[in-house]
């Protein structure tokens, strides 16, 4: 039953690159020069873009090498002849800034892993569940993204308190274990597997737990990696609730450290700038591995695969 | 052993009835197409043997026991989706084994069952590909062969050729019905073309909004369709339909159409006569239309002709290289299609012809009921 056309095909092809005509090899040359020149432009808009973006990242990098002294000078040293890397040391040992980069990511892991897992479930049962106010309930979430969290800080903050979590890895994680934000993306990917894929999978005897981990999951592996590293990103940079809720050395996520640390008597910039660095690596290290799913997961739904 | 029965069945969605009180079987073995127009109910029907959805009403049997409540996988059917349902991140064995690892089934079993089923489908070189690197004919046999490992008491099959190209479908359509025979199973197959259904079914049900409107073999249902809607739907091009009064002696009736009579045979005239009906709905096959000169009534494709035919215009001829369709328009607008062969000179168009009926091929319905009447 299969047509054997690969014959035809390449004949076709043959007749498809025979150009010989002299006025339209011009014009096909013509067009790939402009074609190149286009590239150059567009390489060069990059390369300045880049540079622009990064500049401030070199220039932490170079303050943190710098001596104390030198780095107040005018103009601005752009590359060090003396590299104090000590100052890495200190900001990791003195600064605690080893203490608060383990608390972060304790507690950066636990909701990462928490918002994972609840949207999954949230969205599968939005798509795949059938139960009473099904539509009303996922717009009273989707109406959650619409409230700021500092709107629900302080009740938040007597409900912790009242639990009397202040000062712990429950206190810091727990309020950020669910998002509307998560069950919404999951939702619309999940949305765009064949309704024929449970369908026969119910046939085939699979239950919805089964189902969910064999077929859902493995089929919407982008949108989940790009949630996890939305939710990681989230849970890393944040502020105002750790400063809250931990006062404590041992439960200080590391953006509130490092605040502290340039303030307090370490207050020596190349050192605040080497905990900066520190601070950072975490999320670069994570950006490299995964901006592919990242990448992957914005565009998901704009171009179907 | 592995019949389906629908009884008295009837599945709406709110307002609208998908499936309208509809009672049929499926005999054990047997080849079943479930045919009819999109939006006929025939896959709401089938989804209601699957389990994938309930009847709001009647009873469904698979192999004499009532299913209305039991569990899709427990239900020993295996279904083909349209859309194939492949899962694209499974290789071909994983998809075609993925039924059989909810069994209680040793490694070993596994791999044979599978083997063997890639086998039958000519899937063996296919295993470790991924549906992405499949043809849609590769495909549409992988689907197949999840079906066949489970060993199903009946497959249902919604479609499962509209997504292959033209000449692979007529391929497959021979296929199938040799696995059929080859497994020995049940079969309940849903489509729209009724080409697909008239060369695969060994029964054919035709539906038309939610209801039965026959059911039989092939053949027959060509022969003497049920109803109106049956005539229409089955055969390519259509039967012609018109509406008369009939008037005459019975015993010798006649049909007054548009522009003419048609005489009926003492036989048709009896029937006719037999059913009460005042007006009629006469119909016959294009395939029994002649169409002759208006003048002399010889036939388009030359042989000598009667000259008594019913007055038409040519609209237009559709020349397909082993026969001609001639459709024609009577006086009050009825078109009229006939079936003729390559040979003699093509009525040019808008000429003025006379068809002529094979007056022992009619057909007739009650224009009330728009069901068959029979002697």
């Amino acid at each position: 039953m299969s047509a054997d056309t690969s014959a035809l095909d390449s004949a076709v092809s043959d007749v498809a690159t025979q150009v010989s005509d002299p006025v339209q090899e011009r014009r096909i040359r013509a067009t790939r020069r402009r074609h190149r020149i286009g590239v150059v432009l567009r390489y060069t808009l990059l390369t300045v873009l880049a540079g622009i973006v990064l500049f401030p990242v070199y220039m932490t990098v170079v303050n943190s090498l710098l001596p104390a002294d030198v780095i107040v000078a005018r103009p601005p040293t752009l590359w060090p002849e003396v590299r104090e890397w000590n100052h890495y040391a200190t900001a990791w040992t003195d600064g605690h800034l080893g203490l608060y980069l383990r608390t972060s990511i304790i507690v950066t892991a636990i909701i990462t892993v928490g918002q994972v897992a609840t949207s999954i479930l949230a969205a599968y049962a939005f798509t795949f569940l059938d139960f009473p106010f099904r539509r009303t309930i996922f717009v009273v979430f989707l109406a959650t993204l619409m409230v700021p969290f500092e709107v629900t800080i302080i009740t938040n903050f007597q409900t912790i308190s009242d639990l009397n979590w202040l000062n712990s890895y429950q206190g810091l994680a727990v309020p950020f274990l669910a998002t509307g934000f998560g069950a919404f993306l999951l939702r619309q990917s999940f949305l765009t597997l064949p309704r024929s894929l449970e369908e026969a999978a119910r046939l085939d005897g699979y239950g919805h737990w089964r189902f969910l981990a064999r077929v859902v999951v493995p089929l919407s592996r982008p949108a989940i990696g790009a949630l996890a590293v939305f939710s990681f990103l989230l849970a890393w940079n944040q502020y105002l609730w750790p400063l809250l809720i931990a006062d404590d050395e041992q439960y200080r996520t590391v953006q509130v450290g490092l605040k502290q640390l340039s303030q307090s008597n370490l207050a020596e910039f190349p050192i605040t700038f080497a905990g900066t660095i520190l601070a950072a690596l975490p999320l670069l290290i994570l950006l490299l591995v995964f901006s592919k799913q990242l990448v992957r997961g914005l565009t998901a739904g704009a171009v179907k695969g | 052993m592995g019949s389906v029965v629908l009884e008295e069945v009837t599945k709406r969605f709110g307002d609208t009835v998908a499936v309208d009180d509809l009672s049929l079987e499926v005999r054990d073995e047997e080849f079943l197409v479930l045919v009819g127009p999109s939006g006929c109910g025939k896959s709401t029907a089938l989804r209601m043997i699957a389990g994938l959805d309930d009847p709001t009403d009647g009873v469904v049997r698979i192999d004499g026991r009532i299913v209305n409540h039991v569990e899709p996988k427990d239900r020993d059917v295996a279904m083909v989706f349209q859309d194939y349902a492949l899962y694209p991140h499974m290789t071909v064995r994983r998809n075609v084994e993925f039924p059989l690892r909810t069994r209680s089934m040793d490694r070993d079993e596994r791999q044979r069952v599978v083997t063997e089923a890639a086998e039958t489908l000519g899937l063996g070189e296919f295993l470790d590909r991924k549906p992405a690197q499949l043809s849609g004919g590769q495909r549409q046999r992988v689907a197949l062969a999840r079906a066949i490992v489970r060993r199903p008491e009946a497959f249902l099959m919604d479609e499962p050729l509209s997504n292959l190209d033209a000449k692979l479908r007529v391929a497959t359509r021979t296929e199938l019905v040799e696995l059929q025979r080859r497994l020995g199973t049940t079969v309940v197959y849903v489509t729209h073309d009724q080409v697909e259904a008239m060369t695969m079914g060994s029964r054919i049900a035709i539906l038309n909004e939610g209801a039965l409107e026959q059911i039989g073999p092939p053949p027959e249902i060509y022969r003497r369709p049920a109803s109106v809607f049956v005539a229409r739907f089955i055969g390519s091009p259509p039967m012609n339909t018109a509406a008369g009064p009939v008037r005459g002696e019975p015993g010798a009736l006649r049909v007054v159409l548009p522009g003419g009579e048609i005489a009926l045979t003492p036989h048709d005239s009896r029937t006719v006569a037999g059913s009460g009906c005042s007006e009629i709905v006469v119909g016959i096959r294009p395939e029994h239309v002649t169409v002759n000169d208006a003048k002399d009534g010889a036939t388009a494709d030359g042989a000598a002709g009667d000259a008594s035919g019913i007055p038409a215009s040519v609209l237009s001829v559709e020349a397909l290289g082993y026969e001609r369709h001639v459709i024609c328009r009577l006086d009050d607008g009825t078109t009229m299609i006939a079936r003729i062969s390559t040979d003699g000179p093509e009525p040019p168009a808008h000429s003025a012809v006379r068809l002529g009926f094979d007056t022992a091929r009619l057909h007739f319905f009650d224009p009330a009921t728009t069901r068959r009447i029979d002697g």
